[in-house]
């Protein structure tokens, strides 16, 4: 019966992701931000563990939530708006950001791809490991792209997202780094949206940066990550 | 309205990046080739229509919640997390290590050198 229910009206999973949603960003708040309660990791456990508990296909989740996905397209270009008012910030700086964020973004894909590669993982999959550092809308496309899986990428996106939070403040104490744009320009090349959520914690500035390491290295990602997963095919 | 006209000028840049990615062949996502062409507008406009911002960040505030459902995805996959979850883990910490080291190391060398210039600059001044 509560089967039926679900697959007959499935835009009950439009409200519950929701839903979780917004209580997860609720329980973030309360715990002052920490990386592991990151409100997209927390409420997809939820969904997951209610898609486990009611036996529905993943297919059929993914069906009932498309809406969300046809406003992915327009929310990439969105990004052109925060990326342009940082820009105006950072004009003299221009020429060292872009080549750190060219540098991270070739070392992060190509590391994992190797690793990956030597180690034995099947090709989609390695593929797919390509876009970890890469913000989430522009992976999900990216890893269709390249032939990799869109919903690993996802994955794996929050993965490399949580880890770097939980390395970056060793690795700033063990480099002797502690100004604020140099902190959030790292975290936003190698963890995207997490790593620019994270670096709010330590300024605006550090916030401000990140977003802006994450939108570069996002946009450029997108012409050479194709290029470079050539070499591994 | 200009909630639509917001939305009107996004899809629009979207659908222009995705023709051209089509024509062009290139595998490049059209969304993102549609944000550089915003990027470059922008820039070349000088600033920010309100109607456009104020729809921009109401998209980017919800993109959060755009992104639980591939998330979820993580249940069609956990037989190659599982089978890979050593690889996969190894490839995750080092390519997430070696690029943080090295963006922060580079800008640190350039914050250095930076702060040397200012301060000669003064110095002769």
């Amino acid at each position: 019966m509560i089967n039926d229910v679900l697959t007959e009206l499935p835009l009950i999973w439009v409200v519950l992701t929701s839903g979780f949603f917004l209580a997860a960003v609720w329980l973030s708040q309360k715990a002052k931000g920490s990386p592991l309660l990151q409100p997209v990791m927390v409420s997809s456990l939820v969904v997951i563990i209610v898609l486990v508990i009611t036996d529905t296909p993943y297919v059929e989740y993914a069906d009932a939530t498309s809406i969300f996905s046809y406003f992915l397209g327009p929310a990439i270009v969105a990004l052109a708006v925060p990326l342009y008012e940082n820009l105006g910030k950072v004009k003299s700086l221009l020429n060292v950001l872009l080549l750190s964020s060219l540098m991270g973004g070739v070392i992060a894909p190509l590391s994992a791809m190797t690793i990956a590669y030597v180690m034995g993982v099947e090709l989609p999959v390695i593929l797919t490991l390509a876009t970890k550092s890469v913000t989430t809308p522009i992976a999900l496309s990216v890893a269709e792209e390249v032939g990799g899986y869109p919903s690993l990428a996802a994955v794996l996106v929050l993965l490399t997202g949580a880890i770097g939070c939980i390395m970056a403040p060793v690795v700033f104490k063990m480099m002797g780094v502690d100004d604020e744009p140099t902190k959030g320009y790292s975290l936003g090349v190698v963890s995207h949206g997490f790593g620019t959520a994270y670096a709010f914690q330590y300024g605006a500035a550090a916030g401000a940066f990140a977003g802006l390491g994450m939108g570069i290295t996002g946009a450029l990602s997108a012409f050479f990550l194709p290029l470079l997963t050539m070499l591994f095919t | 309205m200009s909630a639509v006209k917001g939305f009107l000028v996004l899809l629009a840049f979207q659908y222009a990046g995705e023709l051209i990615a089509y024509l062009a062949g290139l595998p490049i996502p059209g969304a993102v080739i549609g944000m550089l062409l915003l990027l470059i507008t922008l820039i070349w406009y000088g600033k920010v229509p309100d109607f456009l911002r104020s729809t921009s960040m109401a998209l980017l505030a919800v993109l959060s919640l755009l992104l639980v459902p591939p998330s979820v995805g993580l249940v069609a996959h956990l037989e190659i997390l599982q089978d890979n979850a050593l690889a996969i883990t190894t490839a995750l910490i080092f390519s997430t290590l070696l690029p943080m080291v090295l963006v922060a190391y580079m800008l640190k060398v350039a914050n250095t050198k930076n702060s040397s210039k200012k301060g000669k600059a003064e110095g002769e001044r």
